[in-house]
C-alpha cells in the first residue's frame, strides 16, 4: 500500500467504540449547542470521522434515522458505515442527503406537483405525478447514488468543500418513467443540443445560481436515465427528493436533481456555474491534477469510477484469535458491473479472491465474502480492491484534484488478533 | 402548490413528535411536510466575529466553516471572495479583510 497514514485509507466513518457522547453546552471544534426552539435532547451525540475537524453530531431527520450530520442548512447528512454492512440496498431512511441551496422546500404536495417539459420540444407538456405512473412504461433499476466529493475529506492535502468520509453513498431500487419516453411525449426539436434540469430547491438570495444540471443529448435519450417516483419500493424521503428526482445511473450524484420539476431541452452547452466552474474534473485520463497547478483544462465530471470498502469490520477493531473471521464487503463502479474483488490482510502484499453475492445489475452494489483466521497479538491491514468488467480496478496511489472529486483508492483498515 | 390542510399539518406535526418518522401521512394524501431539527453551530468569540456574524449566516449554516480543514490565509481568503464575486454575498468591501482575519483565526493555518 506504501502511502497510507493515518488520515487515509480508513474506512471507518462510525466505530461505535469511538463513539462520543457530550453534555449539552460541550463545545468541541466550534459546534456548541443553543437552544432555538424546543428545548435540544440534553445530550448531544457526536462521532469523529478520520480527519481533521472531523467532529460530527448524529442527528435523526424526519423519515431518517440517526445519521451523521455534516451541515444543518441546507441538509447534509451521511450514512454511517456500519449501514452498508445491513444489505447491498441502502434503507430510505439511511439514505445520505445532500442540497446545495437553503431554499429547500419542506412541504411538497405530490398531488398538485408538476413537471414541465420545454424549450426545443414539439409540444411543450405538464405532467402529474400521476401522469407518470398511468401513462408511461415503469421500468426498475438497482443504482448507486455518489455524491461526487463523497470522501474528500481523506483527499491529501485536504481541499475545502464538503468535508465527507465515505458515507456520501447508498444504492436503491428505483423506479420511476425513461426520461427517453418523457422527451419524446413531447418531441424533440431541431436544434437539441442537452437537457436541463432544474428541481423546487432555490438560493437563499437571488444573486445565487439556482442549482441546475444539463446531460447531453445521447446521455439523455440513453436507455437507463429515469425520473424516478419510488425508491426500495416506497416514496422517496423528502429530504432524498420527493416526489421524483433524476436517477442517472452509473454517474455521480450531482445530476440525479431532486424534486424535478423542471425539464428544458436547449440548444447550446449548458454554462450555468453548477456546469461550469463547477462538478468539473481535470481531462486527463487520471482526472487528476497537482495542488497550485493552473490552466488545467476540466470536462463536466461524469461516470464514477470502480470501488470498494470492508463493511464488516471497522478500523481499530480487535478479533479473537485463532476462530475463522467472516470478511464482508460491497463494490460498484460506474456501469460495466464488478468482475473480482481481492482481499489483502497483509497491507496489499498478497491478495485473495473474494467470493461475490447476488448480482443485482450493473449499477448496483455488488457484496462480495471472505474469510480469515487472525493469530492473537498479531497485527493486520486489511484492504480490498475491486476490478470491474472492462479491467478497471480502483487506484493504489490515491488521485488528487483540487475539487476533492471521484476518490477511489485501495482502503486499508486496522484490525488486531486477541 | 407546496400548501397543506391545518388537519394534515396537524397530523404530520403529531407524527412528527409521536412516531417514527416513516409513518408520515403521505401515502393517502401525498403531501409530506417536514420539520427540520435546529441548527447548533455557532460562531466562536474572537475579533471580527460580528462581522462574520452579520456576512456568513444568510445562506448557510457556520458548519460549512468548521467542517473545513485548517485553511491558508490564501484559502479564506479565496472563499470569502467565492461567496461575494460567484455566490452573490453582499459582503461590503471593508469586511473581507475583517471577516478573513477571523476565519484565519477561528480555522487557519500557515
Ligand atoms: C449569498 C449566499 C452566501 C453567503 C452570504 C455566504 N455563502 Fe458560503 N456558500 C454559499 C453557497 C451557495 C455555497 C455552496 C453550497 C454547497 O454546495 O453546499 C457556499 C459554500 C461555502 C463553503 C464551503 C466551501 C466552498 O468553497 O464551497 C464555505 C467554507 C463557505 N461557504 C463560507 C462562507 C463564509 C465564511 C461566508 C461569509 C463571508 C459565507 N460563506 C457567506 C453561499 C453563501
Amino acid at each position: 500500500m506504501g502511502d497510507h497514514d493515518d488520515s487515509h485509507g480508513n474506512c471507518d466513518a462510525l466505530n461505535a467504540s469511538r463513539r462520543k457522547f457530550l453534555g449539552a453546552g460541550a463545545a468541541l471544534g466550534g459546534l456548541a449547542l443553543f437552544g432555538r426552539s424546543a428545548p435540544v435532547a440534553a445530550v448531544q451525540k457526536m462521532v469523529e470521522l478520520p480527519m481533521t475537524n472531523g467532529q460530527r453530531e448524529l442527528v435523526t431527520y424526519p423519515q431518517k434515522r440517526e445519521l451523521i450530520r455534516m451541515t444543518a442548512r441546507p441538509v447534509q447528512l451521511e450514512t454511517p458505515m456500519t449501514v452498508f454492512n445491513e444489505g447491498v440496498f441502502t434503507p430510505n431512511d439511511a439514505f445520505f442527503v445532500r442540497w446545495h441551496l437553503a431554499g429547500m422546500p419542506s412541504s411538497i404536495d405530490a398531488g398538485t406537483f408538476r413537471i414541465k417539459v420545454h424549450g426545443r420540444v414539439k409540444q411543450p407538456i405538464s405532467l402529474s405525478i400521476a401522469d407518470l405512473k398511468n401513462s408511461f412504461e415503469a421500468v426498475e433499476i438497482a443504482a448507486v447514488c455518489q455524491c461526487a466529493g463523497n470522501s474528500r475529506g481523506l483527499f491529501n492535502p485536504r481541499v475545502p468543500g464538503g468535508q465527507w468520509a465515505n458515507g456520501a453513498m447508498g444504492n436503491a431500487l428505483w423506479k420511476g418513467v425513461r426520461l427517453r419516453d418523457i422527451l419524446n411525449k413531447a418531441g424533440i426539436a431541431s436544434g437539441a443540443v442537452q437537457v436541463r434540469f432544474n428541481g423546487a430547491d432555490r438560493p437563499v438570495l437571488p444573486a445565487t445560481p439556482d442549482f441546475i444540471k444539463s446531460l447531453d443529448m445521447d446521455m439523455a435519450l440513453s436507455d437507463d436515465v429515469m425520473v424516478a417516483y419510488s425508491m426500495n419500493g416506497a416514496s422517496l424521503p423528502l429530504l432524498n427528493g420527493y416526489p421524483v428526482r433524476l436517477v442517472v445511473p452509473g454517474w455521480y450524484a450531482t445530476y440525479w436533481v431532486k424534486m424535478l420539476e423542471d425539464i428544458e431541452v436547449i440548444g447550446e452547452v449548458d454554462e450555468n456555474f453548477w456546469m461550469k466552474p463547477a462538478y468539473r474534473i481535470p481531462d486527463n485520463p487520471c482526472a487528476c491534477s497537482e495542488p497550485g497547478k493552473k490552466g488545467v483544462n476540466t470536462v463536466p465530471i461524469n461516470r464514477m469510477d470502480v470501488r470498494s470498502f470492508i463493511t464488516s469490520l471497522a478500523d481499530g477493531a480487535r478479533l479473537q484469535g485463532g476462530r475463522s473471521q467472516e470478511v464482508k464487503g460491497i463494490a460498484f463502479d460506474g456501469g460495466f458491473g464488478i468482475a473480482r474483488v481481492l482481499l489483502s490482510t497483509d497491507g496489499g502484499k498478497t491478495w485473495a479472491e473474494t467470493k461475490l453475492g447476488k448480482d443485482n445489475g450493473n449499477y448496483s452494489f455488488r457484496e462480495w465474502r471472505s474469510e480469515f483466521t487472525p493469530k492473537a497479538g498479531k497485527h493486520y491491514e486489511l484492504a480490498s480492491i475491486a476490478v470491474n468488467n472492462i479491467g478497471e480496478s480502483q487506484r493504489f496511489t490515491p488521485r488528487w484534484n483540487p475539487s476533492g472529486y471521484m476518490r477511489n483508492a485501495v482502503e486499508t483498515l486496522r484490525v488486531t488478533g486477541l | 402548490m407546496r400548501k397543506l390542510s391545518p388537519a394534515t399539518m396537524a397530523l404530520a406535526a403529531l407524527f412528527t413528535l409521536a412516531a417514527p418518522p416513516m409513518l408520515f401521512a403521505e401515502e393517502k394524501s401525498g403531501e409530506v411536510k417536514i420539520d427540520l431539527p435546529p441548527e447548533t453551530a455557532q460562531l466562536k468569540p474572537g475579533p471580527g466575529m460580528d462581522t462574520a456574524s452579520r456576512n456568513c449566516k444568510t445562506c448557510h449554516s457556520v458548519d460549512y466553516i468548521y467542517m473545513q480543514p485548517p485553511l491558508t490565509r490564501e484559502q479564506w481568503t479565496a472563499t470569502v471572495m467565492k461567496m461575494k464575486k460567484v455566490f452573490g454575498a453582499p459582503i461590503p468591501d471593508n469586511d473581507v479583510a475583517i471577516i478573513v482575519n477571523y476565519l484565519v483565526s477561528q480555522n487557519g493555518k500557515e
